[in-house]
């Protein structure tokens, strides 16, 4: 076991980048699923389905248009969009009459979506994986410090920011995100001053699911999509949302970086094992702050 | 403007209010007191459609409101100042204010909500370097204020107040009761919930008394401070005075 001699300075800074890009992933799909937790107080675990069903709608979407770079580009713009339908016609049809329910009422319903949900997939997709090459623009890789590292990555990392900006925007500039805000101190209050809850909750919950879709889409291009890969997302993001904080978007972004960035740096240093890193980072947070980092409202 | 028809409410079956009747009139100032207990929160709960488990009419400007729900009550002028503030803590003062005034948000462009801000912030001078405070971290009396200002904020009909000097020093409690009477110089219905009876009851046209879900009395509020067994039980005077 002698690992010291094979980390370099440039695997470490590349390990970085690698986590850094798998975090922008994490951040999407975990801030959605925490504003619907946050706002709504819906634990759903069938979020982690419509992250699946945003990269399967994203490999459709473009193949339908030829799978070239004009297609790939639609897919996701359409596929995250096609996710928030769905959504919306949940919200409207299920999840707006459980709202008063209590939360393992909730937690089972969302449970039962999320069977649903990939029994959907394997009757629409079957049960074979997908795989999606990047748009032109995109293959490849660059040479980072002599290693070389794929462009698709680094279009990655660009796009978590402008997400987060976005978000940020959303949640500290628009009607709808101080109404947000403000439903996750004390919903009550909210309709006490005249504003009618319930089609804040349905935004909500279809910009959440959104984020999802986004999520799925843009992760297809680097992993094979799968039917597995709402359970592995799901438990991820949800450990993400308890250290960063319950229902606090900003704690999604602290807890998907620690996530993302112990689970690579951990390959780099102890490859075997790596898969643990980032969880035990997760039972070291939750020892010194149960509650997360943040707080619960933001 | 507001009249309750014989209103009984329930907390899994344990009764609070057992055939409320009250009513009032546009321009009016009227009090309710109440021990601690006595069904005062309930009632007005109930009047804003927060509690649902009660029996018994609401009427509001010559609507029946009884199945209405809160959003739509603030949209016909029914505002209330919940008892403890219940601002939104982690939210700045300016963002509270807003969210008073969402409602009629759809008419109103940004600047003239800010507008509206500043216009509301004359009436409280303790709060204007404050508007970019967070609310939770005001002091008591600041966060009365901001609670009553949010309730102004959606224009109002008929104010609610629930126990505005809940908690406060008593210089703090005078300045919320001028400011009640300034809001009663312009004409503004208000209905409001005091245990500290003295205070309500000077500054009220009409009053009535709540005990154990019952009202168990009402009249002008100078007969009732003049009362003898108010004096006794709800203004601290001995038996002698
Ligand atoms: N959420 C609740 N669940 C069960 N019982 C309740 C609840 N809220 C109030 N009660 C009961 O209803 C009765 C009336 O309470 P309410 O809060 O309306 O009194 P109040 O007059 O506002 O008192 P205070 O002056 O202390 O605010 C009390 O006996 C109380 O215990
Ligand atoms: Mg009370």
């Amino acid at each position: 076991m002698d690992f010291s001699t094979t980390i370099t300075l440039n695997g470490l800074i590349q390990q970085f980048l690698v986590g850094l890009s798998r975090t922008t992933i994490l951040f999407i799909v975990s801030s959605g699923l925490s504003l619907v937790l946050g706002v709504l107080r819906i634990p759903n675990v069938a979020h982690g389905s419509l992250y699946m069903i945003g990269a399967f709608l994203c490999y459709s979407i473009s193949t339908l248009f030829g799978a070239g770079s004009t297609g790939f580009w639609l897919a996701v713009i359409l596929a995250p969009l096609g996710v928030a339908l769905i959504s919306l016609a949940a919200e409207r049809g299920l999840f707006c009459h459980l709202y008063d329910r209590e939360h393992l009422m909730l937690l089972l319903f969302t449970f039962a979506l999320m069977l649903l949900c990939r029994d959907a997939v394997k009757i629409i997709w079957g049960s074979n994986y997908r795989s999606l090459s990047p748009p032109e623009i995109l293959q490849g890789s660059l040479s980072i410090l002599g290693m070389p590292f794929p462009k698709y990555n680094l279009f990655l990392l660009g796009a978590g920011p402008v997400v987060a900006l976005g978000l940020w925007f959303l949640i500290h500039r628009t009607k709808i995100g101080k109404i947000s805000r403000a439903a996750a101190v004390d919903r009550d209050m909210v309709g006490a001053v005249g504003i009618n809850v319930s089609w804040v909750f349905a935004s909500v919950f279809v910009i959440g699911c959104f984020l999802a879709g986004l999520g799925g889409a843009l992760v297809a291009p680097t992993q094979n999509i799968t039917q597995g890969m709402d359970h592995t997302i799901i438990m991820e993001a949800f450990l993400i949302v308890i250290i960063g904080g319950l229902g606090n978007v900003w704690g999604a972004l602290l807890g998907a970086l620690i996530f993302g960035l112990t689970d690579s740096i951990g390959i780099l240093v102890w490859p075997q094992f790596s898969i643990v890193f980032p969880y035990a980072v997760v039972v070291i947070v939750l020892i010194f702050r149960p509650k997360g980092l943040l707080k619960a409202t933001w | 403007m507001l009249r309750i028809e014989s209103l009984c409410a329930y907390y899994r079956g344990n009764q609070a209010l057992k055939g409320v009747s009250l009513e009032v009139q546009q321009g009016e100032v009227v009090s309710l007191i109440g021990s601690n207990g006595a069904g005062k929160t309930t009632l007005l709960n109930c009047i804003s459609g927060l509690h649902t488990d009660r029996t018994g009419e609401i009427w509001f400007r010559e609507k029946d409101v009884s199945r209405a729900q809160p959003h739509d009550l603030v949209m016909l002028g029914l505002v209330q100042v919940p008892e403890n503030r219940q601002l939104f803590g982690p939210m700045t003062v300016e963002e509270n204010l807003q969210m008073g005034a969402y409602l009629r948000s759809g008419k109103m462009t940004g600047v003239m909500l800010r507008k509206e801000v500043d216009r509301l912030l004359e009436r409280f001078p303790a709060l204007r370097s404050r508007r970019k405070q967070r609310a939770g971290t005001l002091s008591g009396g600041e966060q009365q204020m901001v609670a009553i200002g949010r309730g102004l904020m959606s224009d109002p009909r008929l104010l609610m107040l629930d126990e505005p000097s809940l908690g406060l020093a008593p210089m703090i409690v005078q300045e919320i009761f001028s400011i009640i009477k300034q809001l009663q110089r312009e004409g503004c219905t208000i209905l409001l919930v005091e245990q500290n009876a003295l205070g309500a009851l000077s500054l009220s046209d009409r009053a009535y008394l709540l005990e154990t879900g019952r009202l168990t009395m009402s009249g002008q509020s100078s007969t009732l401070i003049a009362d003898k067994r108010i004096r006794r039980a709800y203004l601290g005077h001995d038996l002698e005075t």
